[in-house]
């Protein structure tokens, strides 16, 4: 049996400990200026990556992240890394799932639909277009799928930053108004729906893939349609006896992500990306009414807190920043993420009923891109069905929507009225 | 705008009960009987929807005449039909009807709670205030351990004035306000960039702000200051954490403001709000429909 050496451990060890301790330092410093700390750990990724410690010190950068090396000499490395990477995107996945909760959704009804139609549809609609009309910036070329790859951009501009949104709503101090629970409810539907639309679009992105898309589509229709009503009601009548039996909080916190794995275990068998398993359980589970509080936020702080940095870290560890920045593929996804996605919340919250500068406001708000988007663009690039370039477009779209969604949603001051 | 909707949510003048000959006829009967008694109202509206028989006009005379009410007025409405919820309601907007009281079970088998049973959909739709009792008794008491939702909403107000004032007739000397509020995200909001003292604060500040709101609201309601109001704050996911308080407090009728929307299916499937209620109901429930607003 192929082990990792007593040196490979030690690698992996220090790895672990440069990456949590690092980006916490630097995500504390971002603290100091308002900023999330998701940007931190992106920007100490980059800092420790090729882009500037491994393009000054090269030979020092790969004894300290071996896996980071193409020399097979580390293979073993790369595969205990690329484990641990995996499984922290399975988890940031089964947590996004725990914020999104369908009851929220439904009670804010007809504007949180309308809103997030347009706040989709729009977006899609512009992926298509900016596919066709500006080929050359997003690098379209003779062998891409442009209805997979308008739709790729298309739900990549669509997302909402769920957590980002609503740290930003409460600084602002309108997290409790109606309007604030319209962005909260819209941004829930959004990353349901988005992420039912990646999953069949990762299928169809991915070549070795054999299964024909409908019958993906079917099955992730019935696995989300059982996991949301008849898994969610089976979770919520067994939890108050999982919560008065076993400790607490022990008990919960490892059913909870013990069934977010056999999710994501059973989607990746049937043929479904294993994130979507792990999304879906989340949902299923964080919508139990008997799931206390203070158990999401443990799971919360459990994966934001450690498994989030090891992910977001990476991202900045295998990629050189610099090289891979072509300014015209970024501008031209800044300004479509900032028309479609403006634009397209704005005409659904007008449409379901609100008034036009608060309309303005969800817009704006809605605007906020954040750690799926990043996470979504790192399954694509594995994938080979977008390029390093286009992946730092991601990642500074996020980066720049997140730095620019206070301000923009300051733009438009509206009399708060509170829920 | 009808007359139904000129009315305000209290007092109640016109009662009406809908019954089924069930074996809780007699209690049901009792219990609206002395409803009637208590706020003075001029007579009880029996209705009964169905089949009608000379023989069922037996029964529930006998039931009646049971509950051993001396002058006890009544009137009996019967229409044979098979829709009976939007006969009743039909029935209650066009007598003005400002209290409609029925039975209904603690909890219904699952085929029943997502199609819906004929309490439960009285319930999401009645334009008057519904008095849903889930175990009637054939002497019945007074309601002395009140609960009140006091959630963030402009029906809240016109729902603890007519709490106070039914207190105020079934002579309770407290009602207890109980403030449900439900931020969700918070926590994912807050998990990554705070230090436990700052999202303590933060959320100290969002709970004490709905506190200082709704003792404002308070301090407008004039008059039953003869009646003290308790008031606690709780967080949780609206209509659960409350369900959840009256259960524990022992509470013997439970206030709660009309829903906003028609609750349809979708709301039973993804519970929230009055669903989370009507899947497993605590006590008596009262919902308020203040329908000047």
């Amino acid at each position: 049996m192929a082990t990792l050496s007593h040196q490979d451990i030690i690698n992996i060890l220090i790895a672990l400990s440069i990456i949590l301790i690092g980006s916490r330092l630097l995500a504390e410093l971002f603290k100091k200026f308002s900023l999330p700390t998701v940007l931190g750990e992106i920007i100490f990724g980059v800092l420790i990556g090729p882009t500037v410690f491994g393009y000054y010190f090269p030979e020092t950068f790969e004894t300290v992240f071996p896996f980071i090396s193409e020399n097979p000499e580390y293979a073993q490395v790369q595969i205990g890394m690329g484990t641990i990477t995996e499984l922290a995107i399975i988890m940031l996945l089964f947590v996004a799932g725990l914020e999104v909760q369908l009851p929220v959704v439904i009670r804010q009804g007809k504007v949180a639909l309308t809103t997030t139609l347009f706040g989709m549809l729009v977006p899609i609609g512009v992926g298509f277009l900016g596919v066709l009309l500006f080929p050359e910036y997003l690098e379209v070329n003779g062998d891409t799928d442009i209805v997979v790859y308008g739709f790729f951009i298309g739900v990549i501009l669509s997302i909402t930053a769920l957590p980002v949104i609503a740290r930003i709503l409460m600084d602002l101090k309108m997290f409790k108004t109606e309007m604030g629970m319209v962005i909260i409810a819209s941004a829930m539907l959004i990353d349901l729906l988005g992420w039912l639309v990646f999953s069949v679009l990762l299928t169809m992105m991915d070549a070795s893939h054999e299964g024909n898309v409908l019958m993906t589509i079917i099955s992730v229709v019935i696995f989300m349609g059982v996991l949301l009503t008849i898994g969610t009601k089976l979770f919520d009548k067994a939890l108050p006896w999982i919560q008065s039996k076993f400790s607490w909080p022990g008990g919960v916190l490892s059913i909870s992500l013990g069934l977010a794995f056999l999710g994501a275990a059973f989607t990746e068998s049937i043929g479904i990306h294993s994130i979507l398993g792990s999304f879906i359980v989340g949902v299923a589970i964080g919508d139990s009414s008997n799931l206390r509080e203070n158990t999401r936020e443990i799971i919360m702080q459990f994966v934001m807190n450690i498994f989030a940095p090891l992910f977001f870290v990476s991202i900045g560890l295998y990629i050189n920043f610099i090289e891979s920045f072509d300014l015209g593929l970024v501008l031209t996804l800044l300004s479509l993420a900032y028309i479609s996605k403006i634009s397209g919340a704005t005409i659904g919250a007008r449409l379901g009923g609100m008034p036009k500068k608060e309309s303005l406001t969800i817009g704006m708000a809605m605007n906020t891109h954040g750690a799926l988007e990043i996470i979504l663009g790192t399954l694509a690039l594995n994938m080979g069905f977008i390029t390093k370039e286009f992946f730092v477009a991601i990642v500074v779209m996020v980066v720049v929507s997140i730095i620019t969604a206070a301000p923009l949603i300051r733009l438009f001051p509206i009399e708060i009225e509170e829920k | 705008m009808t007359e139904i909707y000129r009315k305000k949510a209290y007092p109640f003048e016109q009662i009406a009960v809908a019954v089924t000959f069930s074996p809780r006829l007699l209690a049901v009967l009792a219990e609206a009987f002395r409803v009637v008694a208590v706020f003075g109202a001029k007579k009880l509206m029996i209705i009964h929807i169905g089949k009608w028989s000379e023989e069922q006009e037996h029964i529930l005379e006998e039931n009646i005449k049971k509950t051993n009410l001396k002058d006890a007025s009544f009137e009996i409405i019967h229409e044979e039909s098979k829709d009976v919820v939007n006969n009743i309601l039909d029935i209650c907007k066009d007598r003005l009807v400002d209290l409609l009281i029925i039975g209904a079970l603690r909890k219904e088998n699952i085929f029943d709670y997502y199609m819906g049973s004929i309490a439960r959909n009285l319930s999401r739709r009645a334009k008057c205030s519904l008095l849903m009792l889930t175990e009637p008794q054939e002497k019945p008491k007074a309601f002395e351990r009140i609960v009140v939702n006091g959630i963030e909403n402009p029906k809240t107000i016109p729902t603890i004035e007519t709490s106070l004032y039914l207190a105020d007739h079934e002579k309770a000397n407290e009602i207890f306000v109980v403030r449900e509020v439900y931020l969700p995200l918070i926590d994912s909001g807050l998990c990554t960039d705070t230090t436990d003292e700052e999202s303590e604060d933060i959320k100290k500040e969002l709970f004490e702000d709905v506190v200082s709101k709704s003792d404002a609201d308070l301090e407008k309601i004039i008059g039953f200051k003869n009646i003290v109001i308790k008031k606690r704050t709780i967080h949780g996911k609206p209509g659960y954490s409350i369900r959840n308080f009256a259960k524990s407090y022992q509470a013997d009728l439970l206030i709660i403001n009309s829903p906003d929307k028609r609750m349809g299916f979708l709301d039973r499937v993804f519970t929230h709000d009055l669903e989370h209620l009507l899947s497993r109901i605590p006590c008596n429930l009262l919902i308020v429909h203040s329908r000047r607003n």
